[in-house]
């Protein structure tokens, strides 16, 4: 095709094109970068508003919370409490059952003394009109305590023989 | 000079926006403050929902119900030293043992000592009847540790002590949140069931 315009008005033309697209590349930056900010004010605002809002909620809260600190105090007590006694009721020694198993086997034997004092030491003074009963007592201990250690063992008054044991 | 008039609105729009980035983003400040900010609401609602849920908590938990659980479970460990209800603790585990009996008892701690502990002289037949009181005060509340255990020829040197703790002083700021509950308050009391509750307060000495 022949272009039958002249010279300066195909530049002219070109140079409105070029007019053209630089106003509305410059009016979409433009409306971009307002958009941009204003989109960070609305933020800035919201962010205030939400943090102004929740420590206002907040103080309110706690001004509620103040009305109900003899509650608070008792709940704090009551939580304290079930740690000390659960920590406690775990915690709390059977002495007993360390007495039991010198008790079930004493037949013939008489367990005359006893002595414990927070260790795993059990003196036992035992008396028996047979020193075969003590002996076979003994033994029956060797079953349940890893330990058993004869401390004395003598024919106190006859007929009666006594054995003083360690146990642990 | 007229040909280039309509350059005036790019250039000033495209100065505008420069200008305006290097001031606000140029130093990070803007930025900084932004996430600061950001960071600040966040933390704010946090501490607000956990003073609701405190609040939540402490206005659905009836007071009356507290007390009642805090008097139940003082049974088992009391706020203060009760030398005396130790000692009818051990009287009322030594009497029902046929041929034993309460002769004695000394304190072995000075009286402002943090421990209860005291030594009780007992009478009683054999080690047999010892093991059946030395069962009874272990069943019994509040809970006693026993020390010693001396049985020579019928006569006993028991040291126990009693266990106790204060209660704790109210100080605490509102903001500060409950400290959870590690066991409910009935399982405490069910594992706790082993301990019989003494019926009453008998203050009265040997007789």
């Amino acid at each position: 095709m022949i272009n039958l315009l002249p010279r300066e008005d195909l530049l002219d033309m070109r140079i409105e094109r070029i007019k053209t697209y630089v106003k509305t590349g410059t009016t979409i930056l433009l409306a971009v970068y307002l958009t941009a900010v204003l989109g960070i004010i609305l933020w800035w605002v919201y962010l205030t508003q939400n943090q102004d809002q929740a420590t206002r909620q907040m103080k309110e809260i706690l001004g509620q919370l103040s009305n109900q600190g003899n509650k608070e105090a008792l709940y704090r007590n009551l939580a304290h409490r079930v740690s000390i006694v659960d920590k406690a009721v775990s915690e709390h020694k059977l002495v007993s059952s360390r007495i039991l198993p010198l008790l079930d086997t004493s037949v013939g034997v008489q367990i005359t003394g006893y002595s414990w004092d927070d260790s795993p030491r059990q003196k036992l003074v035992l008396k028996a009109s047979n020193p075969l009963l003590l002996e076979r007592y003994i033994d029956t201990l060797k079953v349940s305590f890893k330990k058993v250690k004869l401390d004395e063992f003598r024919l106190y008054t006859a007929p009666d023989w006594t054995a003083t044991v360690i146990v642990e | 000079m007229k040909k280039f008039t309509w350059l005036i609105y790019p250039i000033a729009v495209l100065f505008v926006v420069f200008s305006s980035s290097i001031f606000l983003l140029g130093s990070g400040k803007i930025v900084q403050d932004m996430l600061a900010k950001k960071s600040q609401v966040v933390t704010v609602n946090k501490l607000k929902s956990d003073l609701e849920n405190k609040l939540n908590v402490l206005k659905n938990t009836n007071a009356e119900d507290v007390l009642n659980d805090l008097r139940e479970i003082l049974q088992t460990v009391p706020a203060e030293k009760q030398a005396w209800v130790l000692i009818r603790e051990i009287r009322q585990s030594v009497d029902p043992v046929t041929g034993s009996s309460l002769t004695g008892y000394r304190t072995s701690d000075s009286a402002s000592s943090e421990t209860l502990a005291l030594t009780m002289t007992i009478t009683t037949p054999d080690i047999r009847s010892l093991l059946e009181i030395i069962k009874s005060i272990e069943q019994k509340r509040p809970l006693v540790e026993f020390s010693k255990i001396e049985f020579q020829d019928g006569l006993v040197s028991l040291g126990v002590k009693g266990v106790w703790e204060p209660l704790l002083a109210a100080s605490f700021s509102a903001s500060q949140p409950l400290p959870p509950l590690i066991k409910p308050v009935n399982s405490i009391v069910e594992s706790g069931k082993r301990f019989n509750l003494p019926t009453g307060l008998d203050l009265l000495p040997l007789r």
